[in-house]
């Protein structure tokens, strides 16, 4: 399925399912190179994809893969009664498979089943009580596994979606709340940084609005008080998740947002969510480990890539690759991803925390501090900022006396570099990979 | 039963169901769609 959200996705996405195959969702941005490694290495049959991306996907497949496009969709012949169904097994059958961004090499395949995704969309209508009632506006593509968590659940209980795909102009997103009396709205961090800092969002009035939901990273503090400053009345639920557990691990319940600022709550209903330490033993009040989740939820395992498959899965249980705290009634707080720790002059420095001292500076709009190399203290800190358009009287200098007001000197940038934006992928993750890169 | 069986279980609940998308209103439509694709 090569398609932007569209009416187009959401009829053949369920078709798909409905059918007893397995839907590969597939962002319609992705280079030439990468979709036909996707389309080869899954031995893909048939492809639908919207009329704009047709030309590009015929480059890419030879004549024996099947193409329907929004033209020539209707000419698919449905069968009355379709056998394959009856013979679907929802705990072991595959019915999506996702990609996940690949942080290194190729991009893997996430098997989710049919009880999978039943499991988690259950989990998530019920601490977000939705209902009938509500409408959400999403920016969020459906091939990402948040994007189609909110088109699971609002469709399970009966209440509609808002299409916005003009997230370029952030302005149209807080209209269209209004415009269409959107009851929700959920995004990834970028989105609330660009929503807060590049949009009148603070002398709007949102009056149809319940409740957001942020995902897909650390919000930083700063724009979660301002969240909770601007919307007054508003539910802010925190959430964290992963694609290999369909979408949803854990979310912060609103009421304790304030109380425990920066956490990720504790795990959703039916899903365990542990920190271990390096023994395999949940971590005391303070110490750090990793994230580990077992429940339905969690993800057959990466197709046909058992090696990749069993460093993630160990007895059933989902080792995220997250480092976290916990506190003294189980709220979890990630500090890092253990492979984003910069290790400078024999310290671990989190990344996170120096973000966090740059974007009180209200001219930042967005801001990833990375490790580069240096042959002394092995990595030294960087920082990618990104300004207000128009505000350049920010330099280095600026930046650098401010973090130097409130971070010790080895945590303070060495070097910093002004971007006009930061490389994300289409979910709006930023590509640390490619600053990385960058900063060689 | 599959996943798109689950999420049309209640259909009852989905009469208000609807998508907008370029500033089109397609109440209903969009679900009446699927549903008549699928022979639900």
């Amino acid at each position: 399925m090569v398609s932007e959200n569209s009416n187009f996705f959401i009829e053949n996405y369920f078709g798909i399912i409905k059918s007893g195959v397995i839907c590969v969702p597939i962002n319609p941005a992705l280079s030439s190179k990468e979709i036909k490694y996707i389309i080869d290495s899954l031995n893909i049959k048939l492809i639908f994809t919207q009329n704009k991306f047709s030309e590009k996907i015929k480059q890419l497949v030879c004549d024996d893969i099947e193409i329907y496009t929004d033209s020539s969709e209707c000419n698919l012949i449905c069968a009355p009664e379709n056998n394959y169904i009856e013979r679907v097994d929802i705990q072991v059958d595959v019915a999506v498979i996702l990609f996940t961004s690949g942080s290194t090499g190729n991009p893997k395949g996430v098997m989710l089943t049919h009880y999978n995704l039943i499991y988690n969309t259950n989990s998530i209508i019920e601490y977000l009580k939705l209902s009938q009632r509500d409408r959400v506006e999403t920016v969020l593509p459906f091939y990402y596994c948040y994007g189609t968590s909110i088109l699971h659940t609002h469709f399970r209980v009966g209440g509609s979606l808002v299409i916005n795909n003009k997230f370029m102009f952030p302005q149209t997103v807080i209209e269209d709340i209004n415009k269409y009396n959107c009851t929700g709205f959920s995004g990834v961090p970028s989105t609330y940084q660009i929503l807060l800092r590049m949009t009148d969002i603070k002398n709007t009035k949102l009056p149809t609005l319940r409740y957001i939901t942020q995902a897909g990273g650390k919000l930083p503090e700063i724009f979660i008080k301002q969240l909770i400053d601007i919307l007054k009345g508003v539910d802010i639920f925190i959430m964290y998740g992963q694609t290999e557990a369909t979408a949803r691990l854990s979310y912060l319940p609103p009421h304790l947002i304030n109380e425990k600022m920066n956490s990720i709550g504790r795990g959703i209903k039916g899903t365990e969510l542990l920190v271990l330490n390096s023994e395999g033993k949940s971590v005391r009040v303070g110490e750090t480990g990793e994230v580990v989740a077992l429940g339905g939820n969690i993800m057959k395992g990466y197709f046909n890539d058992k090696e990749e498959t069993d460093k993630v899965l160990k007895n059933g249980y989902l080792y995220t690759g997250d480092i976290a705290k916990v506190d003294d009634e189980g709220y979890i707080y990630i500090v890092a991803r253990e492979k984003n720790f910069i290790k400078s002059g024999g310290i671990r420095i989190s990344p996170k925390e120096i973000e966090d001292i740059i974007l009180q500076i209200p001219q930042v709009v967005e801001c990833v501090v990375i490790g580069v190399e240096d042959d002394i203290l092995g990595e030294a800190v960087k920082a990618f900022v990104v300004l207000i358009e128009n505000k350049y009287f920010i330099d280095f200098k600026y930046i650098l006396d401010f973090c130097k007001k409130q971070l010790p000197s080895y945590k303070t940038p060495r070097y910093i570099e002004f971007l006009k934006a930061l490389p994300k992928n289409s979910s709006g993750k930023v590509l640390i990979k490619s600053l990385s890169k960058k900063a060689l | 039963m599959t996943f798109t069986d689950y999420i049309f279980e209640n259909s009852s609940k989905l009469d208000k169901t609807s998508v907008i998308f370029k500033n089109e209103i397609t109440y209903k439509e969009t679900f009446e769609n699927v549903k008549k694709k699928l022979h639900l």
